[in-house]
């Protein structure tokens, strides 16, 4: 008795070693009510909530998973403040640990797979933003397509895909060069780009054409776009399963996430969800599928073997983005 | 008018004419037009780039001229009936494109078609639709609303806002998508050449964003810009938009759109008439 009370006290005690015994945890960025919701995967349940003061979006694990990143925007588009920022939630304390700048009104990011740099679009400047995570200065500001959005690093980190929803443009960045070496021609609206694990192929969501696009990344030519949903779900998020087998996509008109073959991108699943399904994440093992429905103010979690839903989380208002932290 | 300039080759170059008097003479639809072409042409010049290519506007009073001279290979403008027949008269007899910014009539959709003439603004036809359908008492038929904020609508609006430091209308709204959706056909048809840019525009490949959450289109039989509408009551804090997708109906973006305007069937156009000696630059 007294040995499992002792056992249960060392548990609870946050040490590095016992992280990797820990569940993952799936970070959620609630726009509206401005804070995030952190939800234990074993359990579905929210463990703790995170006030950051301003509106969250974009947000993601660090490769290691000991530290989450999220996208702050103040209430003032276009003037950079402090609310602008990139903020890091240290996942054994759950706090907010630090802020790097990175421009005005920084959306969406991607981390490069070795940690070290975070890649932001800022969505009122048109440009792209490279900073190094070690010291938090920034590298290089790049100019990309209108209204930039989307992020996504390669798997071998070599490039970064960058979409721009105006310019209906994905652009393509040499990451150890930093520098825009060309740009794709999206359909409407290009919201959030993925790589295949094995990195040969990268998938683009559009949102007003209701397409997903495939990108050969050897040439950086567009293999072909399908309809989803016959054009009309406005799709945002994809993420692409572990194997590489499965192309996952949250349409949020549709309230449905649809999944693909991705050798075929034959449709093999439409899975109905809650309102405005957008930011969309994966387990490690790609066993479980977590889906932020932004107008349900829930997190919808999917099991990827039985393509259903088997659990709802009611989280904050206006759940935005999802990442997965060991 | 700046002179063209002999070394840009047409197919890295869109030059783009906007007919309009000197400012003093402007009427404040013009003016909101103006700013909204302005804008679009800094935007599309921005996009061109990434592409290598260029955008170039040109404006002036003299059709005739921007299209000689200036050698642009689209005109835009109307604002007016009287001028949209005269601008889609010149363009389609010295083969280029028009987009009109501001004329209602439906005739010149109708009976007075042109095959070199595109209308973003809407019909009257439209707005009558749009007004009935809407259940709004007193308000009036908007192709854009300052407070407009979904599909990306607020980034635009602030784009407008911190250019000229005031929101954009209706007509600026014209003015910059016109633009816009000259310079991505140019972009996906590959070619800056009018009779490419006409052909494009008519096919079913052509689909543009202009932040209203669809996608918009020309109908093949009259040249009508495809777009949801706002009616806008002065008491009432949000635009309503119109048409709405029926609740629980499979439409596609076009069936909606299609129930503004004149349909298919009852359409008095005869666009493939064109007169003899009617050919577009390029063909």
């Amino acid at each position: 008795m007294r040995s499992t009370a002792l056992a249960l006290l060392i548990s609870l005690v946050s040490s590095p070693a016992l992280a990797q015994q820990r569940a993952a945890l799936a970070f959620v960025s609630n726009e509206g009510s401005r804070d995030i919701s952190v939800i234990d995967t074993r359990t579905n349940r929210v463990v703790a909530t995170i006030p950051v003061g301003v509106r969250p979006r974009g947000i993601q694990a660090s490769p290691d998973g000991r530290r989450v990143y999220v996208a702050l925007s103040d209430e003032h588009p276009n003037a950079t403040s402090r609310g602008d920022a990139i903020a890091v939630i240290d996942v054994a304390t759950r706090r907010v640990v630090a802020r790097y700048a990175a421009g005005s009104d920084p959306e969406q990011f991607a981390v490069t797979p070795d940690g070290a740099r975070l890649y932001a679009s800022n969505e009122d400047a048109g440009t792209a933003s490279a900073t190094d995570l070690r010291t938090g200065r920034v590298l290089a500001t790049l100019v990309v397509g209108i209204e930039p959005e989307g992020v996504a690093a390669s798997p071998d980190g070599r490039w970064i895909y960058v979409t721009a929803e105006t310019s209906n443009t994905v652009s393509v960045i040499d990451a150890r060069a930093n520098r825009v070496v060309t740009n794709i021609l999206a359909d409407l609206r290009p919201r959030a780009a993925a790589f295949s694990p094995d990195g040969a192929r990268a998938y683009v969501t559009n949102e007003v054409s209701g397409t997903l696009m495939v990108v050969d990344t050897r040439t950086h030519q567009v293999l072909r776009s399908v309809e989803l949903e016959r054009g009309e779900g406005k799709p945002v998020g994809v993420v692409v399963s572990p194997d590489g087998a499965r192309v996952y996509v949250a349409n949020g008109a549709a309230s449905a996430v649809t999944v693909l073959d991705a050798r075929t991108l034959r449709q093999v699943a439409r899975i109905p969800v809650g309102r405005r399904p957008w930011g969309i994440a994966l387990t490690r093992d790609g066993r479980r599928l977590y889906a932020a429905c932004g107008l349900a103010n829930e997190v919808h979690v999917i099991d990827t073997a039985t393509n259903r839903v088997v659990a709802r989380v009611p989280v904050g208002n206006r759940p935005w983005g999802v990442a997965i932290a060991r | 008018m700046p002179a063209a300039s002999a070394q840009q080759p047409n197919g890295d170059t869109l030059r783009i004419g906007l007919v309009l008097p000197d400012s003093a003479a402007r009427t404040p639809a013009m003016a909101s037009a103006a700013r909204g072409v302005v804008m679009g042409a800094e935007e599309a010049a921005r996009s061109a780039a990434l592409f290598g290519r260029t955008v170039r506007l040109v404006e002036g009073a003299d059709a005739a001229r921007l299209v000689g001279e200036g050698r642009v290979l689209a005109l835009l403008g109307g604002f007016g009936d009287a001028e949209c027949r005269a601008l889609g008269g010149l363009a389609q007899a010295r083969g280029v494109v028009f987009v009109d910014l501001g004329c209602a009539g439906d005739a010149l959709r109708g009976r007075e078609c042109r095959r070199a003439s595109f209308h973003v603004a809407p019909s009257a036809a439209m707005r009558a639709v749009a007004s009935a359908l809407a259940g709004v008492a007193g308000g009036g038929v908007e192709m854009w609303d300052t407070r407009l904020e979904r599909f990306g609508a607020d980034q635009l609006n602030q784009r407008f806002r911190a250019r000229f430091g005031e929101g954009m209308d209706s007509q600026g709204w014209a003015g910059w998508f016109a633009v816009k959706m000259l310079w991505e056909s140019a972009l996906r048809a590959r070619s800056a050449e009018p009779a490419a840019l006409l052909r494009y525009l008519e096919s079913d490949a052509a689909q543009f964003d202009g932040h209203k959450g669809r996608p918009l289109s020309f109908r093949p039989w009259d040249h009508q810009l495809r777009q949801p509408l706002y009616v806008a009551a002065p008491s009432a804090d949000a635009p309503v938009e119109v048409p709405r997708a029926q609740p629980g109906a499979d439409e596609s973006s076009r069936e909606v759109l299609d129930r503004l305007g004149t349909p298919r069937e009852k359409s008095e156009c005869r666009m493939g008439e064109a007169r003899p000696g009617d050919r577009l630059r390029g063909e």
